[in-house]
């Protein structure tokens, strides 16, 4: 049984699925399955993001907004002022990327915790969303933009796609690149880092823009699967995000943990939301499964990991660089 | 040291955040006619008391290197726990301490998952926050609830020799937490927790109580706060105490103290929290709409936090 | 490391320019117009109450009044609102009209409103007690009750429904929700699937529509409390290509959705008018200060729209 303890995490899930099945036989239908890993997708693209900022041991509580404010400029760019699709996409990834740069240098140059400093920029960046949007909504986006986030490519659907694309993207980083050790290396120690030649400072914010990037593209993602966007979207995905990081055993002191954790991390609270729809519990007991949940499997995954001190599912990449 | 040097001494350790508070103040006096009155000052200290409330709980955890994210869902929690008993007409008394068995429960709860199962802070006070949140939506039946108790009014609404009842409450509860902080071995081990959790286990002391203390603790001063919010807003919603520990929070840190433990003072906390309330109220007026605070409330959080930074090297 | 003295100082300087470019850079607070009043409304989070701010601008700009418009941070919250109010006394408004996102929770600030002389109006939702000068609106459950009768008659009376309910604990979707049962009691070949929340919003209704689909692979009526849900649920069963078996019924009529039901997407929605209430509210505080009787209800009629009168509607 000893093998099997470096997949625990993957274990846990497969647990729960076969718990699931048991209790209601819709779940393993196919079209369930998508749905499933359809609306888990944002929540792991956002995850990702959150992943590389928690690695560097600090936190991203902006996501959700930035997310909102770059949707609803694309929203107004596309519809309002008539500009082209391309344009409208890099301009909500620029939006991304400058707040994720004021927070990244904030943390980094003027060493404000990073829990204060993307709160704050929660605040401003909802607070602009609003004041652009003046309340509206704007809704109706043309068969073209739509694909992104309704379309399909061979069979599969483009919000899992993008998803997959970004995971695959940042495992690679996170284990063949020399960006992706600096991360570990600065969330390990970074004094330490600092003494063996890396550029901390420039790895925190390129994390932070990083970061504001991806909370762009799931805002992309999401106008274009809603049909819609609006300046109160978002207000829960910071906290779920960071959720999905934790249940995928990247701690929050940081120096360890992955990308691939934080995918099983939000496909596990997927399907707990799924199955809750499919069993048909109360409304008002979500929050609560969710949470005794939550805590259950980090708990299982702690001691599992105390008891036989072995590796993540996907292992780390602590070589400092240059040591 | 003579008088004049002990009396600098004691200048310097005024956290910045009093002054950051009597800045906003003259700010907001010159720049808006209706700020300087009696009556604005009163809604001030009613506005701001639950934040008051709960940052001082905050700090007290954040001192140990902690941090309690159930605040707000305790809060939901208790309003609805003394609701229920205020409506079946239990009394004044007896809701009020059913209340805060919740925050006690709650609390411990939560101090055993930190202490014995060894979870990290903010994953244990997450998974209660869905949790209480969750408790409190089912118990209230997904509806507001209601009573008739007029003492229970009081708490929020009355005066006590001309001042108005929470400025007593409040007081009450920052001598207690003064107390327990600085007058107590408890305290001490709050403070060294923060500063040196190891160096604490080897002297012998017993952390896992100690952890557990401090969490009930937390726990009791939200079930306070969430007593407060309902006697203010005269009934309990189950959801009422949503945001408020990410206010403690930045409350606590804009008062100076930080996530890692070991330094700050509720001192700062309580300018922290009247901050925020203050740019609240100031902001709305001098006629600004919701959009606007937010981002001012963002800016103004990033300038406050950055000279605390600046001086505390 | 600046001495704390020049700090201090140039902060101040800092903090001066600032505030004074606010006074200069947005409205100041009240301009003169005859009578100063706020108008405070649930949450900032749905077209519903753009559109009941806008009536009531529109009657403040036919009237001469200066109007401010406030909404809560954290969506229904009553506490905000009774900060609102209290400042608003402070600043000695003529009238305030408040739409309570608590009916009790909001007496308090009315029993100090009434204290302080200042006439309180309440447009679309009732407060529980304090003096009121008059209520705007419709009957929430009224108008629930009339649009699921109307969705149950074309079903013919059977079928398989599913029900979408609003943000736990909020009065509103509590009392559709009441209209809703009230009008499938009547029913008795209504099977009800499911009751569940999808939280006011369209994407939550379109998760939870995707999830359900897959429970259910028979529904005939999704009847949803407000249009955001209802909206999310056409897109939900639109991507399955189930929208053409399954009828949707929203409430509140919005842009959206009434542009969805000309589209035959979605069945009906019910239009409490809430500019009509914006406007009406804002018009009885007016009567009130000027000494005029004012009815303590003021009904205004919520129509159901379908295919059959939605042209009228969209605009």
């Amino acid at each position: 049984m000893k093998f099997l303890i470096p997949y625990s995490r993957f274990l846990i899930l497969l647990v729960l699925c076969a718990l699931i099945s048991f209790l209601s036989p819709h779940f393993l239908q196919t079209s369930n399955l998508i749905n499933i890993l359809r609306q888990a997708a944002i929540l792991n693209i956002l995850g990702v993001g959150m992943t590389i900022v928690i690695i560097t041991g600090g936190i991203d509580l902006s996501n959700g907004a930035v997310l909102a404010l770059s949707s609803c400029t694309a929203a107004i760019l596309l519809k309002d002022v008539g500009l082209p699709m391309p344009v409208a996409i890099i301009a909500a990834l620029l939006i991304g990327s400058c707040c994720g740069l004021i927070n990244g240098a904030m943390v980094s140059k003027v060493a404000i915790p990073p829990f204060v400093i993307t709160y704050a920029m929660m605040f401003f960046t909802r607070g602009l969303a609003f004041l652009l949007l003046q309340g509206k909504i704007i809704y109706g986006f043309t068969p073209e933009f739509r694909f992104i986030g309704t379309g399909y490519i061979w069979g599969v659907p483009m919000p899992i796609i993008m998803s997959a694309v970004v995971t695959f993207i940042f495992i690679f980083i996170q284990k063949y690149t020399p960006f992706g050790s600096e991360i570990y290396a600065v969330g390990a120690d970074e004094e330490a880092s600092m003494l063996s030649g890396i550029r901390t400072k420039s790895v925190v914010i390129r994390v932070y823009i990083l970061s504001g990037i991806l909370s762009a593209l799931a805002g992309i993602v999401y106008m274009a699967r809603l049909n819609a966007s609006e300046p109160v979207i978002g207000e829960a995905f910071p906290l779920d995000a960071i959720a999905a990081v934790l249940i995928g055993g990247t701690p929050l002191s940081g120096g360890e943990g992955g990308v691939g954790g934080t995918v099983i991390g939000a496909l596990v609270i997927t399907i707990i939301i799924n199955a809750m729809n499919l069993l048909g519990i109360s409304s008002l007991l979500q929050t609560f499964v969710l949470g005794a949940l939550i805590i259950i499997m980090i708990s299982v995954q702690s001691h599992s990991r105390r008891l036989f001190s072995l590796p993540q599912i996907f292992p780390v990449n602590r070589k400092a660089a240059g040591s | 040291m003579g008088f004049k040097e002990s009396f600098l001494a004691k200048i310097r350790l005024v956290p910045n955040a009093a002054y950051m508070f009597l800045m906003t103040l003259l700010i907001f006096a010159i720049f808006s006619p209706s700020f300087l009155s009696l009556m604005n000052f009163s809604n001030i200290i009613l506005q701001s008391s639950m934040i008051i409330i709960v940052a001082l709980g905050m700090t007290t955890v954040m001192l140990s290197n902690g941090i309690d994210l159930s605040v707000g869902s305790v809060m939901s929690l208790t309003g609805v726990v003394t609701g229920h008993l205020l409506a079946s007409g239990s009394g004044f008394v007896l809701s009020i301490l059913g209340g805060i068995g919740a925050g006690v429960f709650c609390g411990a709860f939560n101090g055993l998952m930190i202490a014995k199962v060894g979870l990290a802070p903010f994953i244990a006070t997450f998974g209660m926050m869905g949790i209480a949140d969750g408790l409190s939506l089912f118990a209230a039946g997904g509806e507001t609830l209601y009573w008739e108790e007029p003492m229970f009014d009081v708490i929020a609404n009355g005066h006590f020799l001309a001042v108005p009842a929470p400025v007593w409450i409040i007081s009450v509860i920052f001598f207690i937490v003064y107390l327990i902080l600085y007058k107590t071995p408890f305290g001490i081990n709050i403070f060294a927790l923060g500063g040196n959790e190891e160096g604490l286990r080897l002297a012998g002391v017993r952390i896992v109580r100690n952890k557990i203390g401090i969490y009930i603790l937390s726990g009791i001063i939200a079930s306070f706060a969430g007593i407060m919010l309902a006697s203010r807003i005269a009934s309990a919603h189950p959801t009422g105490g949503f945001g408020y520990e990410f206010e403690a929070i930045a409350a606590s840190v804009i008062g100076g103290t930080t996530f890692f433990g070991g330094r700050g003072g509720i001192v700062g906390s309580v300018f922290g929290a009247l901050i925020i309330t203050l740019i609240r109220n100031g902001l709305s007026l001098l006629g600004y709409t919701t959009p606007w605070q937010y981002c001012l409330i963002g800016i103004i959080l990033t300038v406050c936090v950055t000279i605390n930074t600046f001086y505390s090297r | 490391m600046i001495p704390r003295y020049k700090m201090v100082t140039v902060l101040v300087a800092v903090f001066m320019i600032v505030g004074l470019s606010f006074s200069f850079a947005t409205d100041p607070a009240f301009a003169a117009g005859k009578y100063k009043m706020i108008f405070i409304v649930k949450s900032l989070d749905n077209p519903f109450w753009d559109r009941m701010r806008s009536g009531a601008e529109k009657a403040a700009k036919d009237l001469d009044i200066d109007l401010k418009t406030l909404a809560p941070i954290k969506p229904y919250n009553v506490e905000e609102q009774l900060r609102f109010m209290e400042d608003g006394i402070t600043q000695k408004v003529d009238a305030i009209c408040v739409v309570p996102a608590d009916s009790k929770g909001i007496v308090p600030g009315i029993k100090k409103a009434n204290k302080a002389g200042i006439p309180v109006v309440t447009p679309n939702s009732r407060a529980y007690g304090g003096k009121v000068a008059t209520w705007t609106g419709a009957q929430n459950r009224d108008v629930g009750y009339d649009i699921a009768s109307y969705a149950l008659k074309v079903l013919g009376g059977k079928g398989n429904v599913i029900i979408l309910e609003g943000t736990p604990g909020n009065q509103t979707a509590i009392d559709r929700k009441k209209g809703f049962d009230d009008a499938i009691a009547e029913h008795p070949g209504i099977k009800v699937l499911a009751s569940q929340t999808a939280k006011y919003s369209r994407v939550e209704g379109m998760r939870v529509m995707e999830n359900l689909a897959q429970r259910f692979p028979k529904i005939d009526l999704v009847i949803a409390t407000n249009d955001e849900m209802a909206l999310g649920a056409v897109e939900a069963l639109d991507a399955a290509g189930r929208l053409k078996e399954t009828k949707i019924t929203g409430f509140d009529a919005n842009n959206d959705a009434l542009k969805s039901i000309s589209e035959g997407k979605m069945l009906a929605t019910g239009d409490q008018r809430p500019d009509a209430q914006g406007y009406w509210g804002v018009v009885a505080a007016y009567c009130y200060l000027e000494g005029m009787p004012v009815p303590k209800d003021l009904f205004l009629p919520a129509p159901v729209i379908d295919a059959s009168n939605v042209k009228q509607h969209l605009k």
